[in-house]
């Protein structure tokens, strides 16, 4: 309740978001591991938080995953987004995405943090599949982006 | 695992982290409370159902109580009712599902006095 609260400001939402996330987790109860309690803890925080991001865009009438969102890339980012980053350090590369919007820090800790495919959050969200992987490919690029950026202004 | 798969997982990490332990407690709202009840009565086992346990307890005693007014045993109460209720409404017949023999031949076995048998036909 407190993270759907403190996204949302508002009681009404916050415990429909808490439903929604309850009757997610319910339906989809063998995500949930049972045998790490901590971890499970944090899947459902994520989802909660998931499901806040997505109604904190609807309160404010933005599009969730779309592009009109606060985006740190500037350019078209579509190829650098299909880049891997072996060339930096995952501590740094973890802060560039710290800085990322929500919604797409939220589909990234989906994928990789829990293994979700981008059929199963564009379920979860009730969103198109090309959606989602749009949007985890320009967050891609917005990291790469991000990291160029700050490598440009250290060598000046 | 990749760099980019560990450093998501330092950053969630990270925000998870970031959340209080304490937190204060929230009385949720009647409305609220009472859906989260019937979510967690859908739930048996590690199975989500549509339908809660006692809706299920209530068809489940509706079709028993549906089987057994149309049952045999449910038939002769309802049509006595029926008949003692609206007798002038409703019309019956009583038959017997045992077959009548076709009639052959008829013989004459008996006269009553002062009567005297004149024609067969």
């Amino acid at each position: 309740m407190w993270i759907t609260l403190r996204r949302l400001d508002d009681y009404q939402a916050a415990e429909d978001c808490v439903q929604e996330t309850f009757l997610y987790i319910a339906k989809n109860f063998d995500k949930v591991d049972k045998e790490d309690a901590i971890r499970a803890r944090h899947y459902i925080a994520t989802v909660a938080d998931g499901f806040a991001v997505k109604a904190y865009h609807h309160m404010k009438k933005l599009e969730f995953l779309g592009d009109d969102v606060y985006e740190i890339c500037d350019n078209n980012c579509l190829d650098c987004g299909s880049a891997d980053f072996d060339d930096v350090g995952a501590t740094e590369l973890s802060e560039y995405i710290d800085k990322l919007p929500d919604d797409a820090r939220t589909l990234l800790y989906l994928t990789y943090s829990y293994g979700y495919k981008s059929s199963e959050i564009a379920s979860m969200f009730s969103v198109s599949e090309a959606a989602v992987r749009k949007r985890l490919q320009r967050a891609r690029g917005s990291i790469r982006a991000l990291y160029e950026e700050e490598q440009k202004n250290e060598y000046i | 695992m990749s760099t980019f798969e560990k450093a998501v997982l330092i950053s969630n990490d990270r925000w998870l982290d970031s959340l209080p332990d304490d937190l204060s407690v929230y009385t949720y709202s009647k409305n609220h409370t009472r859906r989260i009840n019937r979510l967690i009565s859908q739930m048996r086992g590690d199975k989500y159902h549509r339908l809660t346990k006692n809706t299920l307890r209530v068809l489940v005693i509706a079709a028993v109580l549906l089987a057994l007014a149309v049952s045999a045993t449910a038939y002769a109460p309802c049509r006595r009712h029926i008949i003692e209720k609206f007798k002038q409404y409703s019309t019956y017949f009583i038959g017997s599902e045992v077959k009548s023999k076709p009639i052959g031949s008829l013989a004459v076995s008996y006269i009553p006095n002062g009567y005297e048998l004149t024609k067969w036909v």
